[in-house]
Formats: structure tokens, sequence, C-alpha cells
């Protein structure tokens, strides 16, 4: 542990050692070489021999100009720096590939070339989504969400809407267990083509039992008239609250 | 009131080719020298310093001010790192390398032997030198052969002073452990150290 730190504290001050030599240093940290390589005596030769080997550079004889290199001619002049700053050659080269990339880009997006075949998918078959039994669970107890067959499955999350507000002319109601189901007084007429049932019905926890219907009709029981329109026999067909897909068969 | 170099130096931008052969005869023999320590080889440091104000008369129009030697060392530098880089690759074989230095005859004052030593310790550290990397042994040679500044070779290596600090620091040291391999040649002083 002690080792480690006096490393470390030697470090420190070796760096330290050619400003020292120069006379580079703050007071303060003069101060702290001299401290130090009092009490350390790798780094007080360190010093010294670091001190000796400049002494002897600067011992060295400069070499005389061998002849004149004045110019006998001026030559052609030019702008700019005189030779070319380090990595230019690379810097050009990856400029001039990133504006040909660039362009290739760009020609491409206008000409629909990365767009590729947008593959639209048809409305999803009835049959195929009256029964997401894995989206089922999600809801909420009670819930009973009118919903078209087209919408993406990605909103079911967001439902239920509020209660009682229209969603494409119907009515969206939520219901407790064995609260009654407070259905208005005149039905809306149904369409020629009746929409698929709601793909979240979701009847996990209410049973035709716990939800009675005006009338003394029970859940299951469909309003007078609605086989006849719809051309569906429900009364024949066994309703499963976690399976629709009977219903539709 | 612009001094004399500086009126050179303006003159030389406006054509004068005299004007900046004043310049050339003043910085040549500090040229030279950094490019025979650079590139170890006396051919090939005459002919870099001859390119090298060749490269400056026909830059000169880019000096905004400023030291103009640290100006034409940053020159000099720059040509001499590129050169030493692209003759990396090729082994260069010459006798020049073996003898980089033609000193004078000894001065009076010193004895033949004296001369005999100074010559081989001058020699030997000249070899030395060429054996740390370019950046290293551009900031010693600036350094402790031509008397720069820390804030001056930052300058002209266009670095940061860190990293000169450090280039310097490393520089020296390996010179340092590179000298004590040929412990005799040494003076007495550096014959005492472990």
């Amino acid at each position: 542990m002690f080792g480690r730190r006096r490393k470390r504290e030697c470090h420190r001050i070796r760096e330290m050692f050619s400003p020292y030599l120069d006379d580079c240093l703050t007071s303060l940290e003069r101060d702290a070489v001299q401290f130090h390589i009092e009490i350390c005596e790798d780094c007080e030769w360190e010093l010294r021999s670091l001190g000796a080997t400049v002494q002897l550079l600067r011992r060295m004889p400069a070499a005389s100009a061998p002849r004149s290199f004045t110019l006998a001619e001026a030559p052609a002049r030019r702008d700019g720096v005189p030779f070319a700053l380090p990595g230019m050659k690379r810097l050009r080269l990856a400029t001039t590939l990133a504006v040909v990339l660039l362009a290739i880009l760009l020609a491409g997006d206008f000409s629909g070339l990365f767009h590729g075949d947008v593959i639209v998918e048809p409305p999803p078959e009835v049959a195929d989504v009256a029964a997401p039994e894995d989206t089922a669970p999600e809801h909420q107890e009670g819930d009973i969400p009118v919903q078209q067959a087209e919408d993406p499955p990605g909103e079911i999350a967001d439902w239920p809407p509020e209660a009682t507000e229209p969603v494409d002319g119907r009515v969206t109601q939520r219901v407790e267990p064995g609260q009654e189901w407070d259905l208005p007084a005149e039905h809306p007429e149904l369409p020629e083509a009746v929409a698929p049932p709601q793909k979240t019905l979701s009847m996990a926890a209410t049973t035709s039992d716990s939800i009675r219907c005006p009338a003394g009709r029970t859940w299951g029981c469909p309003p007078p008239g609605l086989a006849e329109k719809t051309g569906l026999n429900l009364a024949q067909s066994k309703l499963d609250p976690y399976n629709h897909r009977g219903l539709f068969e | 009131m612009p001094t004399y170099e500086e009126e050179l130096i303006q003159q030389s931008k406006d054509g004068d080719l005299d004007s900046f052969n004043q310049l050339v005869e003043r910085y040549q023999r500090q040229v030279y020298n950094l490019a025979m320590r650079m590139l170890g080889n006396r051919q090939d440091a005459e002919d870099a310093t001859q390119e090298i104000f060749i490269l400056s008369w026909k830059a000169i129009g880019s000096f905004r001010g400023g030291t103009f030697r640290t100006w034409i060392f940053r020159v000099a530098a720059r040509f001499c790192t590129d050169e030493v880089r692209r003759r990396r690759g090729r082994q260069v074989d010459s006798l020049d390398a073996m003898f980089p230095e033609h000193n004078p005859l000894p001065s009076s004052a010193e004895s033949p032997e004296d001369h005999l030593l100074r010559e081989d310790l001058s020699q030997l550290i000249s070899q030395h030198l060429l054996c740390l990397a370019e950046e290293q042994r551009l900031v010693v040679t600036l350094a402790d052969l031509q008397g720069f500044t820390y804030e001056e070779i930052a300058q002209i290596t266009n670095s940061s002073i860190g990293t000169v600090k450090s280039r310097l620091n490393r520089g020296r040291a390996n010179l340092r452990d590179l000298l004590l391999k040929n412990r005799e040649l040494l003076p007495p002083e550096f014959r005492l150290y472990k």
C-alpha cells in the first residue's frame, strides 16, 4: 500500500525533472521536487543523471553550414501552407468518400431505391381476430369494449375509451360484475353487414349469470330479430365466454 | 517601429529575393543543424536545408507575424519529420552516417587529446540521438541543441506544452540510458553514476 503510493509519487516527481532542469517550474513545484529527492535516492540519481545528459547535449558543438543555401533565382510562389498538414491526404480522401456516399444515399432516397415494397396487410379475417386469447387477460375485468376488427392490434392496450362514449356509432359501456346492463331504450339500427364482434371482448370475470339484461334477457340472448338480420343463429351456438370462435363457424 | 528583420520579411513577401537571402544567411546554420540531427546524414541534411528554404520562400506570404525563427523552424521541423517517416521504410546506408559531423580543428585552448575525446563523445551522442523516436529527437534537439523554450517548441511542433514536457523527459531519459552503455567514453562526472 505504502510502496504503491511511493511509486506514484516518484512517477509524479520524475515527470517534473525536465522542467526542473530547465527552470520552468513554479516555486511550489520546485520545492516539491527538492523535498522528494532528499528522501528518495533513486529519484536523486535520476535527476542527477538527467542533468548530466542535458549538460552533455548542451556542450555539443554546432556544425557549421557546409555551403551557402541562398537562392540564386526565385522559385515560383504559391499561396497557402508550404506543405500538407499531417493526415491531410487521408482527411481529403475521407471527405471525398463521405460526399460520394451521401450523394448515393440521396439519389437512392429520391428514386425510391431503399423504400422497398410496402406490404399492406389486408384486414384480418373475422375468424382470425375473433379470439385473441393472448390479449384477453390484459383487459380490465368487466370491460366490454366495442371495437372494430380493423383496429390495429397495437391500440388494443389503449382500450377502453371512456364509458358511454360513442365509437363509430356504437356504445361502449363499462359493466361491473353484478351490475345491470343499461341498454338504451331504442337500439340503433344495425347495419346491413354486421361488423364482426369485437376482438377484445373479455368476459374473464363475468359470467352470463352475473349480467342481466333488461326485459328479462340474459347475456347471450340477442335482441329479437337480430338473428334474422345478421344471419347468425345465436340460439344454437354454444357461446363460450373464453372462446368466441364457435359463434362464427 | 519595425525591426530590420521585419522589414526583410515584408520585402521578401513583396518578392525581393535579396532580402530573403539575408534571412537565409542568418538562419541557415541553425536549420542545417536541425536537419543534421534529424536525418543523421550530411548530404541529406544539405538537400533538406535547401528544400526548406525554397519552401519558405514560396510560403512566406502565409507568415502572419510572430517570431520568424519559430516560423522557419516550424517549416524545417515538419519537413524533417516527414522525411524521416518517408525514409523509415528504406534503410539508408551511407558513410556520412558514420561520420555525421565535420568539426573544425581543435582550438589553441584544447589539447589534441581532448579534442579527440570530444569528437568521440559528440559522435556517440549524435548516433544515440538517431535511435530516439523522431518526436523525442526533435524536441530534445530543439530544447538542448537549439535552445528553444517550451512555448516555442509547442508552436514549432504544433503540440501542447504538456506533450513537449513529456517528450523531452522521455527523450532525455532514453538518451541517458543509451549513453550509459558506453560509460567509458563519458566524462568523469557521468561515470560515477550507477
